[in-house]
């Protein structure tokens, strides 16, 4: 995929291969590939704090916290994002893919 | 001359495999004949009609190693049977047949010419894999979360208790029941509960939806903030060791705890790992019952414990079949009567139950991106069978099975929703 | 004769020696399934054998009607034409009478394993997962079956199917023909597991 001349990689499920080249227009790129054509400011407020939390412990927060830290309902970020927290929200963030069953 | 670590690589995988060639994969590896007719009855053969793809092939690459040391010809005529020496590169180039191109769902051995369990070969090959460390990165990974930190994420455990009590907060909000909680840690109650930690972290309505359900029927239940794990990435990865230990902790939680019995939420993989080759592995039968979930809501239907009313569910809503939970695990039918129960509008997908074709996710594929391509591209059949039905809703007791339905559903452009069973119930219950 | 008798007792001892040895190692001196059973293993079993083997039941015939009729057509000449060989060595006049008659359906037999050869040379597939010993096993099937033909049309002597056979059996335990014993016992194997599970026999109501 190029954004702004940037050529950005991706594993075979679509994750970023390399998380540092990741910045606001990726993300909308990614975003308009999960079907997201404009973010609004609550996509934008889910995807950073999942960014920031990435950068802090290294791990993806869970539902409770983006529900928590952005003011949301479980059933928000699934509309929000439909292939889910993992696949969809993360993915924008610009995280490798979580581990396990997702 | 290989170098020591070599040796030393060749000396473990020679001592597993010879395990299993004392053990069932032998049986099936001295029966196959190549007719080369599995191929129609495999969803990754058909996505990618290779050689490669069939399962006697992945098999072979298999009982290629169990002919050179384990049968006579083998021994003296390695060329004539195909026999293969087990050496470090051979090993590499095994990864790719038993834990890329296959998802062990079995669905090949019903229909096989033989009636070779081919699937349990393959997992031969996993185990040999899993003794030298050749595990892909990413399944290992999850079984390394699973010994270390109790779960397959490597949730922290405040954060596994604060969800508990955030969800239970929702639940009494949504329900109006005061006694609508999600218990965590109690002692002598009857029922452990265990959950697919995706649950906790991604998608909790599934666990609130089963507190709900819980409630209405009166249960007596907990969950444990220690060992709430039904998943077992050691039976995927072929780590047997790792696998029974999983097993070993979970009995002894329930035994601390005092329960009279574990009800496995819906995982496909975890019923088969927990219920039938759990025992197996500890070498020990289980001191109390294991179940699944599903069994047990069809008892709260049997028993009129819980009213529920179809018109809730006024949807078009089918059933995936998970493949160890059904082909390899029998359970088939508590299911399906749950579902006629809480839905207006039940169809069947074609074939069904333990015919049923692997959604492509299951073996741990959804956990080895490098196979990611591949595993979308298989989940086709799953796609036309669905769409077939002109279901709006999937209904599937598996998260495994359901994080892949929800990329088929995306990539095929079905436009369904994912549920599993007890979302679906929760959905259509009637409050006493 | 008496040579060939011994020499055919001798290779059909060595064949069930090898052949039980195998199958004892790899049990391994037997498992014990620590799992509550859904179900019974022998009702799984029975299933295995029965209903799960007809052909509409199964993709591998259902699917491919061909190569299934081929594969029982051979099957049929071969296992007869060794039930009348066994006889004869046995009681000779009653063996010959039984084989002579025999080649109407050895010779579709024979037709039936080179069509079979001829298919795993030319299908891509079937030459990429193919050794040396799976085209070997068909020859050497077919090659009893054209010494069944010419027992039958050229003097009915003994010595060649019977000697033939023994230098079969001695092949039997080492090369894929040994399928002959390990399709009735992965088929068990599979069929008991799927029984205590309760896979097999599936519900009655089921329709799939």
């Amino acid at each position: 995929m190029q954004v702004d001349g940037k050529e950005i990689e991706f594993d075979k499920e679509g994750f970023m291969l390399d998380p540092n080249l990741w910045d606001d227009n990726v993300a909308a790129a990614i975003a308009r590939e999960e079907g997201v054509e404009q973010m609004s400011d609550q996509h934008w407020s889910i995807v950073n704090y999942i960014r920031n939390h990435w950068k802090q412990h290294d791990l993806a927060p869970s539902v409770r916290m983006i529900c928590k830290e952005c003011g949301v309902s479980v059933r928000d970020v699934y509309k929000l994002f439909t292939s889910g927290p993992a696949r969809g929200a993360c993915r924008i963030a610009g995280l490798p893919k979580p581990d396990g069953c997702v | 001359m290989p170098a020591p670590d070599d040796a030393q690589m060749v000396f473990a995988a020679r001592r597993t495999l010879a395990a299993a060639a004392r053990g069932l994969a032998a049986y099936h590896a001295n029966a196959c004949v190549k007719c080369g007719l599995c191929g129609q009855s495999c969803h990754v053969f058909l996505a990618e009609p290779q050689p490669e793809n069939l399962p006697a092939a992945k098999a072979g690459e298999v009982i290629r190693f169990y002919r050179r040391y384990h049968t006579l010809l083998g021994k003296l005529l390695p060329a004539l049977v195909g026999a293969r020496d087990l050496t470090p590169q051979a090993l590499n180039q095994l990864v790719e047949a038993v834990y890329g191109r296959c998802t062990g769902c079995g669905r090949c051995g019903l229909h096989c010419s033989i009636g070779l369990d081919v699937a349990s070969v393959i997992r031969a090959g996993r185990q040999i894999l899993a003794a030298v460390g050749k595990v892909p990165d990413g399944l290992q990974r999850t079984v390394n979360n699973q010994l270390e930190t109790g779960n397959q994420m490597a949730i922290p455990r405040d954060e596994f208790i604060s969800t508990a009590e955030w969800l239970s907060e929702d639940l009494q909000l949504e329900t109006g029941r005061k006694d609508a909680v999600i218990p965590v840690d109690q002692p002598n109650r009857r029922v452990l509960y265990l959950v697919n930690p995706r649950e906790v972290k991604f998608f909790p309505l599934s666990l609130s939806a089963a507190a709900g359900v819980f409630t209405a029927a009166g249960e007596s239940w907990t969950l444990s903030s220690k060992i709430y794990d039904v998943t077992n990435y050691g039976f995927f990865s072929g780590d047997d060791a790792a696998a029974g230990e999983l097993v070993r902790r979970v009995v002894e939680e329930a035994q601390a705890l005092g329960v009279q019995e574990i009800i496995l939420g819906e995982c496909g993989h975890g019923f088969r790992a927990f219920r039938w080759e759990g025992p197996n592995w500890t070498r020990q039968a289980y001191p109390l019952p294991v179940r699944s979930v599903l069994e047990l809501l069809d008892e709260y239907f049997a028993a009129g414990r819980i009213r529920v009313d179809p018109a809730k569910n006024p949807e078009r809503v089918t059933l995936h079949d998970p493949c160890n939970l059904v082909r390899w695990g029998g359970v088939s039918e508590p299911q399906r009567r749950v579902l006629g129960r809480c839905c207006a509008n039940f169809a069947e997908m074609h074939p069904n139950r333990h015919n049923n074709y692997c959604c492509g996710g299951g073996g741990g594929m959804l956990s080895m991106s490098e196979f990611g391509q591949r595993r979308v591209a298989s989940g086709q059949l799953k796609a036309e069978q669905i769409r077939r039905t002109g279901a709006k809703i999937v209904a599937t007791p598996c998260h495994n099975c359901a994080d892949q339905l929800l990329e088929i559903n995306k990539h095929y452009k079905l436009g369904v929703e994912i549920k599993t069973v007890v979302e679906l119930v929760y959905g259509a219950l009637v409050w006493p | 004769m008496n040579a060939l008798r011994i020499m055919i007792a001798g290779s059909a001892l060595w064949a069930f020696m090898l052949l039980t040895f195998q199958v004892l190692a790899a049990r391994g001196g037997g498992r014990h399934d620590f799992s509550r059973p859904a179900s019974r293993p022998a009702a799984g079993a029975w299933y295995n054998f029965t209903t799960a083997m007809l052909p509409w039941k199964k993709e591998s015939a259902w699917l491919h009607l061909a190569e299934f009729g081929l594969g029982i057509v051979l099957h049929a000449g071969v296992l007869l034409t060794l039930a009348c060989v066994f006889i004869m060595a046995a009681a000779p006049a009653t063996g010959a009478t039984l084989l002579a008659p025999l080649w109407p359906l050895n010779a579709l037999s024979l037709a039936a394993g080179i069509a079979l050869l001829i298919r795993r040379v030319r299908s891509e597939l079937l030459r990429a997962i193919s050794v040396p010993d799976d085209y070997l096993a068909v020859s050497v099937t077919c090659g009893l079956l054209i010494v069944a033909l010419a027992f039958s049309f050229f003097g009915q002597n003994p010595g060649p199917p019977l000697a033939y056979t023994s230098l079969l059996l001695i092949y039997l335990p080492l090369g894929k023909l040994r399928h002959a014993v390990f399709f009735f016992v992965a088929r068990a194997n599979y069929g008991c597991r799927l029984g205590h599970r309760g896979v097999y026999p599936p519900p009655r109501s089921a329709t799939e």
